[in-house]
Formats: structure tokens, sequence, C-alpha cells
């Protein structure tokens, strides 16, 4: 589904990412793991298509209708539109647009896209009723401002209640668990289990081991300085949290 | 400039003598001063230059024709308590029944001095001061609203004249609305003052949605009792150049006064709200948030003093103007002034004029919304916020809805962001 190829990408003209190569396919969950700086969230900022990153040299395929694509040429909205979801570390505060009306706008937006039949404001607001249970979401959320005056605790949950409704195909997920504590963030976890299917891929960037205890991995992979030094399974992640890094980037 | 010229005469003479002094000092200040200049403070920003060489023609009584009443009634809300005037006359017809609460009264007024020439204009030309009087302790609960409909065309002018005393403990909501029938020239000059009793609870909203030919000058004064609860907001989408200047009087003690205003310009449109805030007893609070989007090569203005003598101590005041620009070419101004002359109190301002933020924009874009779409989405949302703050939930709405109708005119969609 996802091919990263010797990737190289840049913030304000300092590389970040140096040669990172990663596959992801259907069905797959994958942690990353690094240390501070690694470069981890920038991946999935890349992948998401923010203007402030730019890519120097590498490629990243993603298979669009059964064919491999590249990614880079669209739009943040049209990758969105081909079912890549980026849960962000901090999510952005949107005065004055309601999560109704934002929540809304996109889902009709990928409709649209896939060519299907518009759903009513009425019906969506039945539709989102199942979703906030899923993340325990009180109904009156979806009237008030996009994340505007939200904990920490209520901004991640309104990242997953946006990947239950947009149903992404590869959901990329930065550091979902930081600033949660353990409540919000079993919700937050079983959110995403719950989000787990066969056709759909997880790709969770975190610090810490903790989050894989409710989400389990098939493969852990450690970014260390722009590049993937190590793959392993969900065992890897334990032995980064008894042994940390140092072993493996010295 | 024709104004004050033989016509005048000729015209004065067919009006309602009540108001004679009052007529004959406006039309002397004007004489005397002729129109502001740019080297006057308060005008420094706006210029109304193209007023003195057009040749505006007073408005006199109207028949409309079946399209314009269709125009007015589409306007008008079933909510509201619709009080119509066409070129300044009462209209029977399209207007709601007064409540008994309501009721029209005769206002002879005597003014010492004015606000500026155009403030002695609409004395010198008004044809009427449109008095209401709210009884005291009575609850109003549709709003009522005051539509003052310009013609518009051939350089036609109004000078609408409005006096509104609240009684001590009512509650109101009255709006005041401007709109133009058709595109060409136009000029709009009101006056509106408005008296809210001790302990009254008064919604003030003025929305001014003239075509885009016209020019829109208004001014308000708003005294605010002692313990009364205010809530003001001016919304300013239409005309070629705008103005208006509000001055909300803080006259007696312990009053909350939420004074808000939205707007947004496109094209060439000149947009200027210049307010004072007086503080002129204690313990008063005072709220001002103006925000407003600047599109294509459009200009406004933002002139807010908030003034505190020497003895309002205790005040409370906090004065805010944000500007979007969506646009390389437009340009807001924005002068948030602080006068104050007493030693115990809280005051703040401040101003700011940028672009879209990119992180919202991103994050609209990473939900699969175009940058087409979420331009005007994040532009609507900087300024619904203010409507927000409207607490009676029908006229939010109502004005959520003219925020609407104003966006479907900007194409804010070929801003580079």
């Amino acid at each position: 589904m996802l091919q990263i190829k010797n990737l190289h990408a840049s913030v304000d003209e300092k590389e970040i990412l140096k040669g990172l190569s990663l596959n992801v396919k259907a069905g797959e969950v994958h942690a990353i793991m690094g240390p501070n700086g690694s470069g981890k969230s920038t991946l999935s900022k890349v992948l998401a298509g923010h203007p402030a990153y730019d890519v120097s040299s590498g490629e990243v395929l993603y298979e669009i209708n059964f064919q491999m694509k590249n990614l880079l040429d669209l739009e943040p909205d049209e990758r969105a539109k081909e079912g890549i979801f980026l849960a962000f570390q901090y999510p952005v505060e949107v005065p004055g647009v309601t999560n109704f009306t934002f929540l809304y706008t996109a889902f009709s937006s990928i409709l649209q896209h896939q060519g299907s039949e518009p759903m009513s404001e009425g019906q969506f607001r039945e539709y989102l009723m199942q979703k906030l249970k899923l993340v325990s979401m009180k109904p009156e959320y979806l009237d008030r401002p996009v994340n505007a005056g939200f904990s920490g605790g209520e901004k991640k949950k309104n990242e997953i209640l946006q990947m239950a409704v947009l149903a992404p195909r590869l959901a990329l997920l930065d550091e979902t668990d930081s600033g949660l504590d353990i409540d919000a963030l079993r919700v937050v976890a079983e959110g995403v289990n719950k989000l787990r299917r066969k056709d759909n891929a997880i790709v969770l960037v975190t610090h810490y081991q903790r989050l894989l205890e409710y989400i389990k991995p098939d493969f852990v992979h450690v970014l260390a300085n722009g590049k993937i030094i190590e793959t392993g399974d969900s065992s890897l992640a334990l032995k980064l949290e008894e042994k940390g890094y140092d072993w493996l980037v010295n | 400039m024709n104004l004050l010229s033989e016509e005048y005469d000729a015209y004065k003479s067919t009006l309602d003598s009540r108001w004679i002094e009052l007529r004959q000092a406006g039309a002397d200040f004007v004489r005397e001063k002729g129109l502001p200049t740019k080297y006057q403070e308060d005008w420094h920003y706006t210029s109304v230059k193209t007023l003195a060489s057009a040749h505006l023609k007073v408005a006199t009584s109207a028949t409309l024709n079946n399209g314009q009443e269709k125009m007015i009634q589409n306007e008008l809300s079933p909510e509201m308590i619709n009080l119509v005037f066409v070129n300044c006359e009462f209209n029977q017809m399209l207007s709601s029944q007064l409540p008994k609460e309501i009721s029209w009264s005769d206002m002879i007024e005597k003014r010492e001095g004015f606000e500026d020439s155009f403030d002695a204009l609409n004395a010198a030309y008004m044809r009427q001061i449109i008095g209401i009087k709210v009884l005291k302790e009575s609850l109003i609960k549709k709003p009522v609203r005051f539509l003052f409909v310009n013609l518009g065309e051939s350089n036609l002018m109004n000078h609408p004249r409005l006096k509104i005393e609240v009684g001590a403990r009512s509650a109101v909501s009255i709006v005041e609305s401007y709109m133009t029938l058709s595109a060409g020239a136009s000029l709009t000059n009101a006056v509106v003052d408005v008296h809210i009793g001790d302990s009254a609870k008064v919604t003030y909203i003025r929305t001014q949605e003239e075509s885009l030919g016209a020019t829109s000058i208004g001014r308000t004064h708003l005294n605010v009792g002692a313990h009364a609860t205010l809530e003001s907001l001016c919304l300013s989408t239409g005309a070629a150049l705008s103005r208006h200047s509000l001055k909300v009087n803080l006259i007696g003690p312990g009053s909350n006064s939420e004074i808000l205003g939205v707007y947004a310009a496109r094209r060439n449109q000149h947009v200027d709200n210049t307010s004072w805030i007086q503080h002129l007893v204690g313990e008063c609070n005072s709220n001002q948030l103006y925000k407003g989007i600047l599109d294509d090569e459009s200009r406004t203005v933002f002139a807010g003093t908030v003034y505190i003598a020497k003895d309002a101590q205790k005040a409370n005041s906090s004065q805010l103007n944000n500007n979007l620009l969506l646009s390389d070419k437009a340009e807001a101004d924005s002068k948030p002034c602080l006068n104050i002359f007493a030693d115990d109190v809280k005051a703040a301002h401040g101003s700011t004029v940028g672009q879209l933020n990119k992180e919202e924009l991103f994050y609209l874009q990473s939900r699969a919304i175009s940058k087409e779409k979420a331009i005007p989405m994040l532009a609507f949302g900087f300024l619904s916020e203010v409507v927000y703050k409207i607490s009676d939930k029908t006229l939010q709405l109502w004005l959520t809805q003219k925020l609407e109708t104003a966006f479907v005119n900007i194409k804010l969609a070929e801003v580079s962001v």
C-alpha cells in the first residue's frame, strides 16, 4: 500500500530524513519509535503533505485504484481523499468553525471524490452519534468550535473521532499517546483498535512502549538520525523500553 | 458640492416645521465647516471627496413597484417586528404592528453641537425624527427591526434619524438595517440615538448591506444607564464607502457592555469603523471586539478610543481589533487608543493585521477539504466567532445567514496563501 524509498526531506533547509525506506501493506500496524529529533514527526508531516517540508530525493509510492502512484505529487487534501489520515501530535484549534461543519465538509469532500451519493446533514448527524460513542465523546462537542478550548485529552480523542468518521486506508498517528492520562489513553487505543481492518494500515509514531501495550503492532521500527536502523516485531519495543536506544544508535 | 444649495431651501419649506431650529442649526454648521477632510484626525483615513462632486438629490416619497416590494419582503424576517422605511418614509403595509409596550413618540430635539458635518447634514435634511419608546419593565420577545431602504436610483440621498428610549428594567433587541435596491450611486447618512434605561437589557444590532455603488455614513450614540446590560454588534458588508461612528456613553455605574463588530470588504470597498467608548462613571465593564476580513484591493479602518474619565474608578475595559488580509493589495488600518484619567482601572487593548493561519489551513486540507473550500471556511470562522458572542440565538442565526450571504459574493478561492 505504501512504499517509501530512500526519502530525504528537510525543513527550513535542515535535512531531517536522510534516506528513509519503509514498506507498509494493507492490514498491518507499524510502530515507529526513536529518540527525540530523529525525524518521526517529519515523516508523518511529509506523508500528509505539510507545505513546510521539502523532499529533496527519494520517492513515496501509494496505492490508488490498484496502482502505485507518486504520493508526493498530490496536494494534502487529495491525499486525504485517497484515504491518508494524519492524527496530529498537536491538533490545531479552529475558532469559529464548529466540529460538525468541519466533519461534514470533510466527509462530504471524500464522498464527492468517491463519486458517492451525498449525505444530508441530518443523516450525517445520526452517523456521527455512533462514532462519538467509540471515543466516549458527548454530542455537545459537535457544536463547539474545532479544538478551541479543548483539553489535551479531548483534542486527541477528537483526532480519533475524525479518523473514525473519515475511515482512512492509511492512518498515521503522530504521538497520539503524548499528554494522555491512562484513561484517555485506553479510550484512544480502543478507538484505534476498533478501526483496524484487513484493508487498512496504521503507522504509529510514538516515544513510549506504553501505547503498544494497547495497540499491538506487527512491526516495530527504530528511526534514528533520519533513517530506519532496526526493524523487528513487538518484542523490539520491549527491548527498547528496557535498554533505551543507545545500544542501537552507537 | 450641491448640498444645501438653492434646492435645499425649496426642499426645506416642504418639511414638518417641528424641527425647524434643529434643521437651521445643522445647515449653518455644514455651510460653515463643509464636509470633513483628511486633515481632521477622526477622518484621517477616510476620504469623502467623491461626495463633494456628486450631484445628490434628496429622496422623496416613492411608490414601490412589484419587484421592489418583493425585494423588501424577502429581506423581512417573520421572527422580528419589522418597521420599514422607504426613502425615510414609513411603509405601513410592509411593517408589523407594534406591541403595546412600544409606542411611537414625538421627539423634540434641540442640539447644542454636532459631532461632525454628517451629523449636521442629517439634521438639515432629515424628514422627521423617528421616535420609539419602550415602556419600563417590559419584555419584548421579538427583535424590533428598523429597515431603512434607499431606492438608490439617480443619486438619491436619505437621512434617517432615529431616537429610541428603552425604559428602566426592560429587555429588548433592536436591529437597524440599511439596504439599497439598485446599484447606482447613493448616499445614506443616518443618525441614531439609543437611551438604555437603568437595569435594562438591550441587544443592539446594526447591519449595513447597501449596494456597491452606495456611500453609507452612520453615527450611533448608545447611552447606557446604571446596571444596564448591552450587547451590540455592527455588521458591515456593503457600500463602496462606509463609515460608522459609534459612541457608547456609560452614564450610570455598574453596567456591562459587549461592543462587537464584523466587516467583510472586497473589490475597492472602503469600510471605516470609528468608535468612542466613554466610561463617564465608575464600575462599568466594556469589552470591544471588532474583526474584519479584506479581499482584493479593499481598505478598512478601525479607530477606537476608550476614554475613562477621572472619576470613573474601577472601570474595566478591553478593546481588540483583528484583521485578516486575504489579498496582498488590501490594506487594514487599525488604531486602538486609550485615554485614561482615572487611576484605579483595568484596561487592555490591541490589534492585529495578518494572513490566514497556515497551520489551520493545512489542518483542514489534511481532512480532505480543498484549499478553495478551506479558505472561505476559515475566513468565515474568523468572523462568526464574533457573531457567536450574541446570546440571542435567533439573532445569532440571522447574523450568521447575513455573513453567509456576504461570503457568497466574496471570491476567496483566488487567494494565494
